[in-house]
């Protein structure tokens, strides 16, 4: 073969390459961009501040209240319910992975939790509707058995595997040194978990802590079916045990129905906005949380 | 060596397809491509899905050459639909919005309503509830959140009302809202109360309500079984409570009613004007009243 | 030993009666995470088990039939779209990316895109695919928006089989006098292949689950035509049917909504099962 025909071809296909690797940038400076394209226009309609601190969200009242507080609420609610329960059994799964469980286990335990990562959101959802909330209402002696705690519970599941396996890789990274050291001093071996591994492997666990916050803001399916959807700002403990509406839920629920280019369409890419704005923050935090713990170890 | 090929050919395909994302019109619409047969493309409205569905199954066996295809996704998807040219024919559950009529003339596209079915909306509670019968400023009053106590409306140990709505996009909860909780435009101020549940179709509505001691909402008559208490409305003039049934729908008796609509592009024609007569003639009305709607004549 | 310690300090539990304790709490915890999932799915398939007939799977009328085919064609299509761009970026990355701020921001943008919720990859399709682009509501555009949300998953999974690749390999080929594509093209990327085929078939599997993205892009309830017949035409999805028929639906029984959750879960868990499958088989054929 023509030696130079095959270095303009090789030149060409590495290019190419090199297009397909500055691709993901692309991508998430794409969807921002669209994000803010259908997303603006709606400040023709309202302010910044309206938008943040209205308490009211009824799209379709003429003129339309946007105010998109009690969602955002909603769903720091649902997230916060989420991370309180998925945080400590998740890190205390990992630890039990990676420290205590015998061989066998961990073998079982590891890919038990994967195939739990596999589980699709709706199923969780289907479930949620009409087997763990019914059941949780008649236990709890509740009204409606729709609530944001319902929905805490299911989305801590969802985001387990994510925080167990993130977390194990954090603990699984301590230098085994670390370990025998605190063995040698004399320390028993939830000692050396408690007092060296856990804290050794603490920004690892943040940055899983904020993943699966990203994960558990972003997911739709479930609190959609679970949460009952009602657009109130939630209080105190109680808050947990009543209905609330959150931002996936809103844009997933309207946006069927809303009429193309009006205040509503745009609010519902605000909130798209808002959403992506909110995951960013906690996966670039987390991607630098694990990076510098990543040079301090080595 | 052959696999090695195949995925060089792979990496090669990257660059064309995203040339692709780069820009390109429409195709042509794929609905009006079936050889001689004349197609019609019919979406929208959720609550009239089964009905579109049964129109279909029922018209092509009487006409087989038209090619009906009918698809949900709700109201302002099918009208998004019609202006765009993808469909011959939106369902509409609610009135169609000013916005809607200015994009539609945008685009030359006249939005031409045709009423195909009303739909009464009755209010259910858990069969447990001890009211009989509830008037409209009632209603309007626990939706809007004015009442919050069964207590205060004469019911004793039901504790407070857990109010139940569809979702706010869908036309349903637009014309509660107008008929009922601002009182037919007596108090326009009023809307929806912040606690009140939102569920995505009658069917849900229905379900949460027959688990719900101590809760309130509306569906569409079709949907009412067994598993819910229905009660009779007293209409704002006062008088009898009237309860939700066809003939007090078709009658006018009964208030808390809505027009379900066709919408075409212009005065139809052809396949599509064969298939809209034929659903606002008496073939197509007994499939509304079958599926608990009530017809236009 | 035991005993002396615990007189100094009476109020506390000596060390091994709180270890002891930490690590039974340790074990009701890894229980906790996976016992009630576990029993809910048991139940799941228990209902749906007793439910599906070969009816229920085979009737395009009012069957699952049509879900399953726009399911299997989303995901096929979505693959097709995703695997060249996915394979290319990790080649980049791994084979041709010098360090520095480029391929970290690459990276950074790699783990947004993995981020980013279902329902924003939704609107993002909304926006683009099916309007700007004119797709309308359609399994093209429906396979375009999975495969950015399965792009990350690709690149990822491809990247750490290219890794897997011993670097003497690449050496022993360079030594030769290949270029960098040629040893990329020979000899990374078929033993490269194992991993990615898995990591492809892996991603799959999620996109196969995912309801938010095809929400407004390409889901719908067919009453006509259930199977597609162009990339243009809207498909029938088994995620979107399940939330159909638990949510919105009239007239459907408990046992359908049970069969129907169970066939989801065992396509998204057959999928799976094929990955391992894969990676044992390829694996056991290649030795280093």
């Amino acid at each position: 073969m023509n030696t130079g025909a095959r270095r303009v071809r090789e030149w060409l296909i590495e290019r190419a390459i090199q297009a397909a690797g500055a691709m993901a940038i692309v991508f998430v400076l794409a969807i921002f961009a669209f994000l803010l394209r259908d997303a603006l226009p709606v400040f023709r309609e309202t302010t910044v501040r309206d938008l943040a601190t209205g308490r009211t969200w009824l799209p379709t009242a003429e003129p339309p209240k946007l105010g998109l507080l009690p969602l955002l609420l909603g769903s720091l609610y649902v997230t916060i319910g989420a991370l309180l329960i998925s945080v400590p059994l998740g890190v205390a799964c990992a630890a039990f992975i990676s420290e205590v469980a015998p061989r066998w286990m961990r073998e079982t335990l590891k890919p038990a939790v994967e195939v739990l990562a596999t589980i699709p959101s709706v199923v969780f959802g289907f479930l949620g509707l009409l087997l763990v909330g019914p059941w949780l209402a008649e236990l709890l002696d509740l009204d409606v058995p729709l609530f944001a705690g319902l929905g805490s519970l299911m989305l801590a599941f969802m985001a387990m595997p994510m925080i167990v396996s993130l977390s194990e890789d954090a603990i699984r990274a301590v230098p085994m040194t670390l370990r025998q050291n605190s063995l040698a001093l004399g320390a028993t071996q939830w000692q050396t978990i408690w007092r060296v591994v856990l804290p050794a492997g603490r920004s690892g666990i943040i940055a899983a802590v904020l993943l699966g916050m990203g994960r558990a803001i972003g997911e739709t399916m479930t609190v959609l079916m679970v949460t009952g959807n009602a657009a109130v700002i939630p209080l105190g403990l109680p808050g947990f045990l009543r209905p609330v509406r959150t931002m996936t839920a809103t844009i997933a629920a309207e946006m069927g129905e809303t009429a193309y280019n009006t205040p509503h369409y745009h609010a519902l890419f605000a909130i798209g906005l808002l959403l992506f704005i909110i995951t960013f923050a906690a996966n670039t935090i987390a991607d630098v949380v694990v990076r510098r713990s990543g040079r301090t170890t080595r | 060596m052959v696999r090695v090929r195949v995925m060089a050919a792979l990496l090669a395909l990257a660059l064309p397809l995203a040339a692709l994302t780069g820009g390109c019109g429409r195709p042509e619409s794929t609905s009006s491509e079936s050889g001689d047969r004349e197609a019609v493309a019919q979406i929208g409205s959720t609550t009239m899905l089964p009905l579109a569905g049964r129109w279909q199954k029922a018209f092509n066996r009487k006409q087989p050459e038209v090619d009906i295809s009918v698809s949900g996704g709700g109201s302002g998807t099918g009208i998004r639909a019609l202006i765009a040219g993808t469909a011959e024919i939106a369902n509409s559950s609610r009135d169609i919005k000013q916005k809607e009529i200015a994009q539609a003339r945008e685009a030359g596209v006249t939005l031409v309503e045709h009423v195909v079915a009303y739909d009464g909306i009755a209010v259910i509670v858990h069969p447990s509830n001890p009211l009989h019968e509830i008037s409209v400023e009632q209603l309007s009053d626990i939706f809007s959140g004015r009442v919050t106590s069964w207590a205060d409306l004469g019911a004793t140990r039901m504790g407070d009302t857990q109010v139940i709505s569809r979702d706010s996009a869908s036309g349903t909860y637009e014309a509660f809202k107008e008929l009922v909780v601002t009182m037919g435009g007596q108090d326009k101020t009023r809307d929806y109360a912040a606690a009140v549940l939102k569920q995505a179709s009658n069917q849900a509505v229905l379900a949460l309500v027959a688990r719900t001691k101590s809760g309130i909402g509306y569906v569409g008559l079709g949907y009412l079984d067994e598993s819910v208490k229905v009660l009779p409305v007293i209409p704002l003039d006062g008088g009898e409570a009237v309860a939700p049934t066809v003939e007090n729908v078709a009658s006018g008796d009964y208030s808390v009613s809505r027009a379900l609509y066709c919408y075409t592009n212009g005065e139809p024609r052809g396949a599509t004007k064969a298939y809209l007569d034929w659903i606002e003639g008496p073939e197509g009305q007994a499939i509304v009243e079958e599926l608990g709607f009530v017809p236009v004549k | 030993m035991k005993g002396t310690q615990s007189m100094h300090r009476p109020q506390r539990l000596g060390p091994r009666a709180t270890q002891a304790a930490a690590f039974a709490a340790l074990w009701a915890a890894a229980a906790l995470v996976l016992l009630p999932v576990a029993a809910i799915l048991g139940v799941m398939f228990v209902r749906g088990g007793r439910a599906i007939s070969w009816e229920l799977l085979s009737s395009a009328e009012d069957g699952l039939l049509p879900s399953i085919v726009g399911t299997v064609t989303l995901v096929a299509l979505t693959a097709v779209i995703a695997a060249p761009l996915g394979i290319a970026a990790a080649v980049y990355l791994r084979e041709y990316a010098p360090r520095g701020p480029l391929v970290r921001l690459i990276r950074l943008a790699i783990v947004n895109l993995a981020g980013v919720p279902s329902v924003v990859y939704g609107l993002f399709g909304l926006a683009l695919f099916v309007t700007l682009l004119g797709f309308g509501r359609c399994l093209l555009a429906g396979a375009c928006t999975l495969a950015l949300l399965a792009l990350p998953l690709v690149i990822t999974a491809s990247e750490e089989a290219l890794r897997q690749v011993p670097e003497r390999l690449r050496a022993a080929s360079f030594a030769l006098g290949a270029t960098r594509w040629q040893t990329v093209r020979r000899i990374v990327l078929p033993n490269a292949l194992p991993g990615i085929i898995t990591g492809l078939i892996l991603s799959m599997g999620r996109a196969a689950g995912e309801t938010a993205p095809i929400l407004f892009t390409a889901a719908f309830i067919a009453l006509t035509k259930p199977f597609p017949s162009s990339v243009l035409d809207p498909i029938e999805a088994l995620p979107f049917k399940l939330y159909y028929m638990a949510t919105e639906a009239h007239g459907i029984t408990e046992d359908a909504k049970w069969a129907t959750a169970s066939v989801l879960v065992g396509l998204v868990l057959t999928i799976n099962l094929v990955a391992v499958i894969t990676r044992a088989r390829l694996r056991g054929a290649r030795r280093w």
